[in-house]
């Protein structure tokens, strides 16, 4: 699940920008090439144009969930992480673009991946 | 941008609040309080460095250290414990070596790592970070922050974005959409100045700052306005530079300005000489090899000839280079009869790598087995324990003896001893 939060600090200065939120990835993921993990945040743009090769956030129509995606060279869209794909009949709606990824860790706290 | 550079991999790292982490691993009793590393109130200290807990008083490095007392009333303050951040730094970054021998430091507590070419090692760039910072916290109890992007000036600012304990990957090619949202100041080199100048254009963001025209830029910064324009859009091209690059930049060499004038050619060839192999020497420890040697000689009225000399391949052989700079150094003596005032040597255009004599070059592979020799001798005796003669005959002063002469295999021993 991807869940909308609020940044502090330096990366809050993303926030100041109307275009630019933060989504937090929560529960695990399936492992896949995108090496997503839980507590990993994203920096997502939006109102920008899609291009092949970009992972993207998309509202999937139930309630107001979203889901990450990769824009595959033909723009379809191919799901990552376990996130469910768009039906074929539905056009996704992109809601943004990740720009980046922040993954923290609290001293102490595990680190393994 | 060019494949290569498409392709690349680079990493900044930097050790959260460093001389406090190191404090804290020597004594754990500091954790989770506010600390500072600096001079005592009474001597006009200042702050060198203050714990993410001392932070949020609103203390900060360089504040003068009766200040941060009054913001933060429970502070901690520590002397700064001398050698133990360089050494606490050296392990760190002997640990990052292990990951790619591209490591440029650029403080004790920071440096960018160039990762390319890595990736059937360690995986991608993002899970060698990740490996990075487990390793250094649990093998040396020290917190890392890394940025990880496709360059040196994008992963700094992502690195900023991650203090502390943390990690931002720029995804490649989404540079542009990370630094338009971002405030001018961010951009490295964009002082208080340039900003005052960037704001009385209305220029606030990267992103204005990557959609102005770049013949504006150029008219009111001058050459810098393009090179702004470019960095803005998170564009940058400087290779990660390790220090033995840093070294093959540049050059290595000695000169030696007599007491007394003189034209005695034999004092000149074996001045030169004895500099020559300081400087071969250094090559080797270095592990570079020169492929170009100018020898410079002043007179005693101050005008100054220089020659130079280049192999065809590279090379640290003291032997292999002073067959050139004796036929050298007397073709310059014979152009004057004056008194020579100094006498030097430099190396350039050097690069990394360790010399290798061809496969009919038996006694050359002997003769530079016999420098490392004297090489270790060196070290162990000091600089004027040996001297060579010639290829085959060395002059060994041990102990304040002098002139004895002896073979290789006495050599080895000593220098084993």
């Amino acid at each position: 699940m991807l869940e909308e939060i609020e940044m502090d600090g330096k990366a809050g200065q993303f926030s100041g920008n109307k275009n630019t939120f933060f989504l937090a990835l929560r529960g695990a993921p399936s492992e896949d090439e995108e090496q997503l993990r839980e507590g990993d945040v994203f920096a997502i743009t939006e109102g920008v144009d899609v291009e092949a090769g970009d992972l993207v956030v998309w509202w999937t129509g139930v309630e107001r969930t979203m889901a990450l995606a990769r824009v595959q060279d033909d723009f379809s869209f191919k799901a990552v992480g376990g996130f469910m794909g768009p039906p074929e009949r539905l056009s996704a709606e992109v809601r943004g673009v990740v720009v980046g990824r922040l993954r923290h860790f609290e001293p102490g706290q595990s680190q393994e991946a | 941008m060019s494949a290569k550079e498409a392709s690349r991999s680079v990493l900044h790292v930097d050790l959260d609040a460093f001389f406090v982490s190191v404090e804290r691993v020597l004594d754990p009793r500091l954790c989770g309080r506010p600390v500072v590393v600096g001079g005592p109130v009474e001597g006009r200290g200042v702050v060198a460095a203050a714990s993410y807990e001392a932070r949020q008083f609103g203390v900060h490095s360089a504040m003068p250290m009766g200040q941060a007392m009054r913001l933060c009333p429970d502070l901690v303050r520590i002397n700064a414990t001398p050698g133990i951040y360089a050494r606490a730094s050296k392990a760190v970054f002997d640990l990052l070596g292990s990951y790619t021998p591209i490591v440029e430091k650029v403080s004790v507590d920071e440096a960018y790592l160039d990762l390319s070419g890595t990736e059937h090692l360690f995986g991608r760039a993002l899970d060698a970070a990740d490996h990075m910072r487990k390793e250094v916290k649990e093998r040396l109890r020290l917190d890392l922050t890394v940025g990880v992007s496709r360059n040196r000036l994008v992963s700094k600012v992502a690195s900023g974005f991650a203090k502390p304990h943390g990690l931002f990957d720029v995804r490649p090619g989404q540079e542009p959409r990370f630094f338009a949202p971002l405030p001018v100041k961010v951009l490295p080199g964009i002082g208080p100045v340039t900003q005052k100048r960037l704001r009385d254009f209305h220029i606030d963001q990267l992103g204005t700052l990557a959609d102005t025209d770049g013949w504006f830029l150029e008219d009111v910064f001058g050459r810098y306005g393009r090179s702004m324009r470019r960095r803005a859009k998170g564009e940058d091209e400087t290779p990660v530079c390790p220090p033995w690059e840093k070294a093959a930049r540049k050059s290595i060499g000695h000169e030696r300005t007599f007491a007394e004038d003189t034209d005695d050619v034999q004092i000149l060839r074996g001045r030169l000489q004895r500099m020559l192999e300081k400087c071969c020497g250094e090559l080797r420890e270095k592990g570079l090899l020169a492929r170009t040697m100018s020898i410079k000689v002043r007179y005693a009225d101050f005008a100054t000839e220089t020659r130079d000399a280049t192999l065809p391949r590279p090379s640290d052989h003291d032997l292999e280079w002073w067959e050139l700079a004796g036929p050298l150094l007397e073709r310059v003596l014979k152009k004057r009869r004056t008194l020579v005032r100094l006498v030097g040597v430099r190396f350039s255009g050097l690069e990394r790598g360790f010399w290798q004599g061809g496969l009919f070059e038996e006694g050359r592979v002997v003769q530079h087995g016999r420098l490392a020799v004297i090489d270790r001798m060196r070290a162990k005796y000091g600089e004027k324990s040996v001297r060579t003669q010639n290829a085959y005959t060395m002059t060994f002063y041990a102990n304040g003896e002098k002139d004895m002469v002896i073979d290789m295999k006495r050599a080895k021993a000593a220098a084993s001893e």
